[in-house]
């Protein structure tokens, strides 16, 4: 027992080290590929895709990784964009979003602490409002940026991103969590800091 | 991910930051400022007329489809308003009404027109500037050293990843289960499959790299040198220069006539 | 150099990783360690290099570590790059930029060297290590070996004290390892560095190194120069003796080193001298053929499950050469097959399109004499089974009874009849007590054979094992090779890739060779191994048993240390002085 109390940990963490910017490109690839994948699936409203299965990684990322997994989410979208030959200057709103689809969830992680149901219920509508909020923004790209009447936008594609998009993170993103925390737990790739 | 090929074009030549800087920001700008139809298809021709000048492969001009087949069905959302004009055609679906009339027709053309720019004038940088140039280019518009970094390591890694995730489905495959056939929600639930080992081999790779990283002395606190630092040249500055006037021209113009 | 002083450290597990180590490496020296997969050698490169304990979150230590009067619990690891330079397992992944050139220059840049020092560090390295031609390439077209030597050079670049290399060559073909070797050799034969290198292959390196250290649960057991190693009682607990100690000890035969001390013969060509000296100089071969190994042929065993009919086929991008050539071959119901060659002759497209994962250009595959493109996907899985190199692709479940039963599932077929094959196959293969363990946190023996149990659950006919045994220790890689000759014994048919000479001299009746596509050999591996010289120009190292059987010109050649050994006795050798071998 007294020899594992002298036990020593190593030097504080300095600035940007190489896992925050690891953390950065593994978030950006998974994110961006699942895009990717689905941008093959070509039935869009707007510039929106209708299947957005990437909606339920970003909230994970930003949970395992802080705001380097957030940051992550633009990267990865960026780099999806390039493959199709999408430019990413005409978007900017949309990568707001996406980095708002893993910020708030990462921060409402660290900041709850799940000590009971009334927890869980702040954490999920935080959560919530923060797809919410990218949804809107989203939205706010399509009709200033794109140009796409209104009435679409916010009478079509705002609302089939909340069914998609959120309904799709309440229900995989738990899973998925639940399915691989242990591993991240176990194998110490979580950032406990939200900074990292 | 390698989109680059050499080649002797003078878009070969330029700065990563004149590329990004003209073709990304400013000639993209322009047509958010673009109304006319006409307008809009001078603009994408020119753009057109560049896109042959930097002589592309068959490969790369195969990668117009999805270009046409992506704006082609985003502009497909404009028939759900009405933008008046002649109208030819009208379904009432209860909550939805499609509607097909001249005004319709008239501002999906526009806004495919808008989207074929935006794509060719990107693909004019992604062409013909490596992953190097390019990182060299953004970091030029001051981003930080960590993420010029996180890019270049996502563009290198992106195609590992591609075949990572082949390989998964090919160790799914051999176990009998078949992406190659079945309904679309089976194929679907089938590969979603296949993102958890994804997830757990990438995240296995994240150690590799983050040590190898921290190894290369990444995230030392002393200045760091840039070995490949390529200089913006007379030709670039010109180009750059020739971009903005265009670009405050065309704004400038802009105020006087609905172009 | 590099100084352990009662150095202990653990992870955020808690569980001890080293324990109370101390260790003096000088300046110079060549150091090889090894010892049992998870018995702490990464956490001994890890501790050197500084990841351990500023990088490895949860790592806590205790003592110190001094490498060139710095001590690495007080340094970023970052910071000590100009004093250690490492060499990590995965060649691919340690990678990190896009072309060699870029590679070779990102350490010095980070250190914010002035360009003109890195231009001359570049000329310098590039030279001595030899890439001049790759210097443009991009890092993902080179080979493993290449990328190896390139993250080598990479090191070189900051002009470390030390050079850590942590498993480099296992993950690469016998091409490849050969390659990197060669180039640790150089660092230290030629411009002295100090070299601490992590490996399994004791047979390779033991003739280069000037200590061998064995590190086990945590501890030293052994430090030793190679030729005394085995003099220390602990090490065979651990660690199988490379096959030229082996027969070395087993004959009873030793050398004198340079103080004139009895030591072991390292190399095949020193123990044919201690043999020569012993008067043993052309013995006789072996009267008979050992009846251990049942030999297989070109005429399958049983009647025929696969069989390929003129099969050709082209990648894409290669449109001027076919990469399988017009190939026929049969496997028969119970057979044993290895399928050698180096990287690239074909053997991985061979096995994906004999599974379906690719389709050919031309000929034909039938199984059971039906065409395979009858057969769907969930159908040829019960026919052929296909274990990938790394498991880690194959795992979809959270549970090792899961991931065992998931193929089942897909299959439809009654829980009790999963759950009783599950059960059967799990105990065969010894992984039943991690039937609610999560896969990915098993050891990469036990990973490999929850895959294998995966694909034998759902009873395929044919089992096709892509490098079962890459990667694992001696001890695990023996205990690998003996579940599958288990599986076999019990009627499974088996086709293994494999680059390992001395598993498939040891083990497996019949080989096929493969070169550019097309089979070279495909005999008993008694008949393709007294091939000799022939062998050498598909890049093929023969064990030391079989090398020895060449020099001798014994035609056929022995394939075990057993068989070579019994025809010794024959001629009446002295009583072996020394115990040993493998049990």
């Amino acid at each position: 027992m007294s020899q594992l109390t002298s036990m020593q940990s190593g030097l504080p963490k300095r600035g940007v080290t190489a896992r925050h910017i690891v953390a950065m490109v593994i978030s950006a690839l998974i994110f961006g590929a699942t895009i990717y994948i689905s941008r093959f699936v070509p039935i869009k409203l707007g510039t929106v895709q209708v299947l957005y299965p990437a909606a339920i990684f970003a909230p994970l990322f930003g949970v395992w990784f802080g705001v380097w997994g957030s940051a992550g989410l633009v990267v990865g979208n960026i780099l999806s964009m390039v493959v199709v030959g999408m430019n990413p200057a005409i978007y900017p709103l949309a990568l707001l979003a996406q980095f708002i689809m893993g910020f708030v969830p990462g921060i409402a992680f660290r900041k709850v602490r799940f000590e009971g149901a009334k927890d869980r219920i702040v954490f999920i509508v935080t959560v919530t409002l923060g797809m919410i909020l990218s949804t809107v923004l989203v939205a706010l790209n399509l009709v200033l940026i794109q140009k796409i009447p209104g009435n679409v936008v916010w009478g079509t594609i705002w609302p089939w991103m909340q069914v998609s998009n959120t309904l799709a993170a309440a229900i995989f993103s738990p899973l998925l969590f639940a399915w691989m925390s242990d591993y991240m737990n176990k194998s110490g790739l979580f950032f406990k800091r939200f900074l990292g | 991910m390698q989109l680059y090929y050499p080649s002797n074009s003078l878009l070969h030549y330029l700065h990563g930051f004149t590329k990004i800087l003209v073709f990304g920001l400013l000639l993209t700008f322009i047509p958010l400022f673009m109304d006319q139809l006409v307008s809009l298809t001078v603009l994408l021709l020119v753009c057109l007329a560049l896109f042959i000048y930097i002589r592309p492969s068959r490969w790369h001009w195969l990668l117009l489809v999805p270009v046409l087949i992506l704006s082609f069905t985003m502009s497909l959302s404009y028939f759900l308003s009405d933008a008046g004009g002649t109208l030819y055609f009208q379904a009432d679906l209860g909550y939805w009404k499609i509607i097909i009339s001249s005004g319709n027709i008239a501002v999906s053309l526009k806004f495919m027109c808008r989207m074929l720019i935006w794509c060719l004038l990107f693909f004019l940088i992604l062409f013909t500037t490596s992953n190097e140039d390019i990182v060299m280019g953004l970091k030029k518009f001051g981003l930080p050293e960590f993420v010029t970094l996180s890019v270049s390591l996502a563009l290198r890694y992106w195609s590992l990843m591609i075949f990572d995730v082949k390989t998964v489905m090919d160790a799914q495959y051999v176990r009998g289960v078949d992406f190659r056939s079945g309904n679309l929600y089976a194929r679907s639930v089938r590969f979603a499959s296949t993102l958890v080992p994804v997830l757990f081999v990438f995240l296995k790779r994240f150690r590799t790299t983050s040590f190898a990283l921290t190894l290369k002395g990444a995230g030392r606190k002393n200045k760091r040198t840039y070995y490949y630092n390529p200089r913006i040249t007379g030709i670039d500055k010109r180009v750059i220069l020739a971009g903005g006037l265009l670009f405050i021209t065309w704004l400038g113009l802009r105020c006087f006539f609905t172009l | 150099m590099i100084r352990f002083d009662n150095y202990s450290c653990t992870y955020s597990s808690g569980k001890p990783m080293l324990h109370q180590l101390n260790l003096n490496i000088t300046p110079g020296e060549f150091v090889f360690v090894t010892g049992p997969s998870g018995g702490g050698k990464s956490t001994l490169c890890f501790s050197i290099n500084g990841l351990i304990p500023h990088e490895t979150e949860g790592s806590t230590y205790q003592g110190s570590v001094t490498v060139d009067g710095n001590r690495v619990q007080d340094v970023y690891p970052n910071d000590l790059v100009s004093v250690v330079g490492t060499v990590l397992q995965d060649p691919e992944w340690q990678l990190v930029r896009g072309t060699v050139k870029e590679e070779l220059t990102f350490a010095l840049e980070n250190m914010g060297f002035p360009a003109e020092e890195i231009d001359r560090r570049l000329e310098e390295v590039v030279e001595r290590v030899e890439i001049q031609s790759l210097l443009l390439r991009s890092t993902l077209d080179l080979s493993g070996g290449q990328k190896q030597r390139v993250a080598i050079a990479a090191c070189l670049m900051t002009k470390p004290k030390v050079i850590v290399l942590d498993e480099p060559t296992a993950e690469l073909d016998p091409l490849g390892k050969e390659m990197v070797l060669e180039t640790i050799r150089q660092l230290h034969q030629e411009w002295g560095y100090t070299i601490v290198f992590v490996d399994h292959n004791l047979d390779v390196s033991m003739p280069y190194v000037d200590r061998v250290i064995v590190v086990a649960e945590g501890e030293i057991v052994a430090d030793a120069p190679p030729n005394r190693l085995y003099d220390e009682p602990l090490v065979r607990e651990w660690l199988p003796m490379p096959q030229v100690i082996e027969l070395a000890r087993k004959l009873g035969v030793k050398i004198e080193d340079e103080q004139h001390r009895d030591c072991d013969p390292l190399s095949v060509e020193e123990l044919r001298k201690a043999l020569h000296n012993r008067g043993i100089v052309r013995p006789e071969p072996p009267r008979q053929e050992s009846d251990r190994m049942p030999e297989g042929g070109v005429a399958p065993a049983g009647e025929t499950l696969l069989e390929l009919r003129n099969i050709t086929f082209r990648y894409r991008k290669q449109e001027d050469e076919m990469t399988i050539k017009p190939l026929n071959l049969k496997i028969g119901r119970g057979e044993f097959a290895a399928v050698i060659g180096r990287n690239g002759a074909g053997k991985s497209t061979l096995c994906k399109l004999i599974t379906g994962l690719l389709k050919p250009h031309g000929g034909e595959l039938l199984i059971h004499g039906k065409p395979s493109r009858e057969y769907r996907a969930d159908q040829r899985a019960r026919h052929i089974g296909f274990v990938f190199q790394n498991p880690d692709y194959q795992f979809v479940r959270r549970t090792v009874y899961d991931e065992v039963a998931y193929g089942l599932s897909v299959q439809k077929l009654p829980a009790s009849e999963i759950e009783e094959r599950v059960m059967k196959v799990t105990k065969l293969l010894q992984i039943d007590k991690y039937l609610e363990e999560h896969p990915h946190f098993l050891s990469r023996g036990e990973r490999r054979r929850v895959a294998i149990a995966s694909i034998l659950v759902m009873q395929p006919e044919v089992i096709i094992l892509d490098e079962p045994t890459t990667g694992l220790d001696s001890v695990r890689c023996r205990e690998m090779m003996d579940y599958i000759a288990e599986l076999w014994r019990q009627g499974h048919t088996i086709i293994m890739l494999t680059h390992d000479m001395r598993v498939v001299a040891d083990y497996i009746p019949r080989t096929i060779v493969l070169s550019q596509g097309q089979i070279v050999w495909d005999a008993p591996t008694r008949e393709v191994f007294s091939k000799g010289k022939e062998l050498e120009r598909y890049h093929i190292t023969l064990p030391p048993v079989v090398e020895l059987s060449h020099i001798w010109g014994w035609t056929p050649t022995a394939l075990t240390s057993d068989e070579l050994v019994e025809a010794l006795s024959a001629a009446a050798l002295p009583e072996p002085a020394f115990g040993g071998g493998v049990e």
